[in-house]
């Protein structure tokens, strides 16, 4: 019976000593790891915060180019609601008599971008809504022109959801670290428009921004269809 | 006999063991790997890196063209694949050098003789044909974009953002404590082996006891670790990595992957290791046992 007892202690520490062990030294590194671990959180979340685990850093940008209706016809007014683009997407066509101005607009802004026409940053407001619409473009392509604009000039902005018109109200010049004209508005609506003052023989330090307010708002009683996809 | 009189000693020192050998695997792997150059030039040829870099420079040069008319073969065609391979190379062994004191400076030269030498012809046939007197304002130009173009080609060779890191006080922080780290290394060593000669001296009556209890050290000091390091690979952890620029996405992932799949590799290793010591423990004493109760059932004779 003693012996039987024996046995089965035996077996039974047989199995219990490295559940123990593992048991208890799991326990102290998790406590030892609490304080370090609460420092680091903030870190890792921000370097490892990325939701698109993109195996290839290469992949990853989809233009979406759209044949955007700049002679709409239907029912408009002049309230309604803007549309979000995604990264990449051609949400508007930006026209000007004045310049013969007649380009696409894509939602974000990147070299790849810049190369198929003018791009608006993710961070500024949207045409039609509230705010500051920046859209910048390269000055030996789609805004060669853009210095030749005057005040009193107009430019019109079609989109999937409504044309909007704006008047050229100042033509300013700054340097490029200088980020007033390009910061969102609080109050207010302005379509900001810039590119680099070209400088052969160096590096262009000075942009020139053609700063335009809105004089018309025809929201799209339905909005227009979608367009194709490239890679 | 495992639940002997010895059974808690044995237990409360394998436990310490478990803590030192987890702290020796980490210190000789953190040691011998992670801060070995090697790693990392490895980790370059297998991300090839250096073409990584080659376009991302052909891609700034060429949108730089945009604004400054200066065409990007004048840059490019004097930074060749192995001029940029071995300024990655030289990067990455003068920051190891710096972390272990041999050198003062983190920086890195290259040469740029052939470049000067491009942007100076073309600045000179550009005011040539355009009849420009080489002036104070000339010469200004010329050297702002010969230093525009070195800081570009240098940072970009930067892969691993050596430069940054040092800003931020990291590597100060690093080269102050690596120092430590041979001690430590040693320190964990030393303690281990007397930790095994205190049990192999309590057990020395039942030596094969050992193997139980070296066994139980390594499972459970290799199981800890393995636990959060399957979980990084499981959930690809690293991919979530923010920097999304090819060359540095590439050679800090590459970087991460490379370690954490050297250390699953250290503690598959110890693991299995741990277990067949466990095994032989239980093969032995059953055997031992068997014999035990054969020469009991022998009638005397």
């Amino acid at each position: 019976m003693a012996e039987q007892t024996h046995n089965r202690w035996q077996k039974a520490a047989v199995v219990l000593a490295p559940v123990l062990m593992l048991l208890f030294c799991g326990a102290l590194l998790v406590l030892c790891a609490i304080k370090p671990y609460e420092k680091l959180t903030t870190y890792l979340n921000i370097v490892f915060m990325d939701t698109q685990k993109i195996q290839d850093p290469n992949a990853g940008l989809i233009i979406k180019d759209k044949d955007i209706n700049t002679d709409y016809q239907g029912n408009t007014s002049a309230e309604g609601s803007v549309i979000y683009p995604s990264f990449g997407e051609q949400y508007a066509v930006l026209k000007s008599e004045a310049i013969s101005l007649n380009v696409p607009v894509y939602w974000g802004s990147n070299a790849t971008l810049l190369k198929k026409g003018a791009c608006q940053p993710s961070g500024s407001s949207l045409v039609g809504a509230q705010g500051n619409a920046v859209i910048d473009a390269h000055v030996n392509t789609f805004f060669a022109d853009l210095a030749k604009l005057k005040p009193g000039d107009t430019v019109e902005a079609y989109t999937d959801y409504g044309t909007f018109t704006y008047t050229v109200k100042e033509i300013v010049y700054f340097d490029k670290n200088d980020k007033t004209y390009v910061l969102p508005l609080k109050t207010g609506e302005r379509l900001t428009l810039y590119t680099c003052v070209a400088d052969v023989l160096g590096s262009s330090s000075e942009r020139v921004a053609v700063l335009c307010d809105v004089t018309d708002k025809q929201f799209y009683e339905t909005p227009q269809s979608e367009g194709g996809e490239t890679e | 006999m495992i639940g002997n009189k010895h059974f808690l000693p044995n237990c409360l020192l394998s436990t310490l063991l478990v803590l030192l050998l987890l702290a020796t695997e980490i210190t000789c792997f953190v040691r011998l790997f992670a801060l070995n150059d090697q790693t990392y030039l490895t980790i370059m040829e297998e991300q090839n890196i250096s073409a990584r870099v080659q376009d991302s420079l052909t891609e700034y040069f060429t949108t730089q063209e945009s604004t400054t008319s200066i065409p990007a073969d004048v840059y490019l065609s004097t930074i060749t694949d192995e001029e940029i391979h071995d300024a990655i190379c030289a990067n990455i062994t003068n920051a190891f050098d710096y972390l272990f004191g041999r050198t003062d400076s983190l920086k890195t030269e290259m040469d740029f003789t052939e470049l000067e030498q491009n942007v100076e012809q073309f600045f000179s046939d550009y005011a040539a044909s355009i009849d420009y007197e080489k002036d104070e304002t000339y010469d200004k130009k010329v050297k702002a974009t010969i230093s525009v173009a070195e800081k570009e080609i240098l940072a970009q060779a930067d892969v691993f953002k050596f430069q940054t890191l040092n800003q931020a006080g990291l590597f100060k922080t690093a080269r102050r404590l690596i120092p430590y780290l041979d001690t430590a290394t040693i320190g964990c060593v030393v303690l281990s082996i007397l930790l095994c000669l205190i049990l192999l001296l309590i057990n020395r009556k039942a030596p094969r006891v050992l193997l139980y209890w070296y066994g139980c050290a390594l499972t459970v000091s290799s199981v800890l670790p393995l636990i959060p390091l399957i979980y990084i690979k499981a959930t690809d952890y690293f991919s979530a990595f923010v920097i999304k620029s090819a060359r540095i996405y590439a050679a800090v992932t590459g970087s991460l992957n490379k370690l954490t799949n050297g250390m699953l590799l250290m503690f598959v290793i110890s693991l299995v290791i741990g277990v067949i010591l466990i095994n032989v423990y239980a093969i032995t004493a059953a055997a031992s046992k068997k014999a035990d109760q054969t020469n009991t059932e022998e009638p005397a004779e």
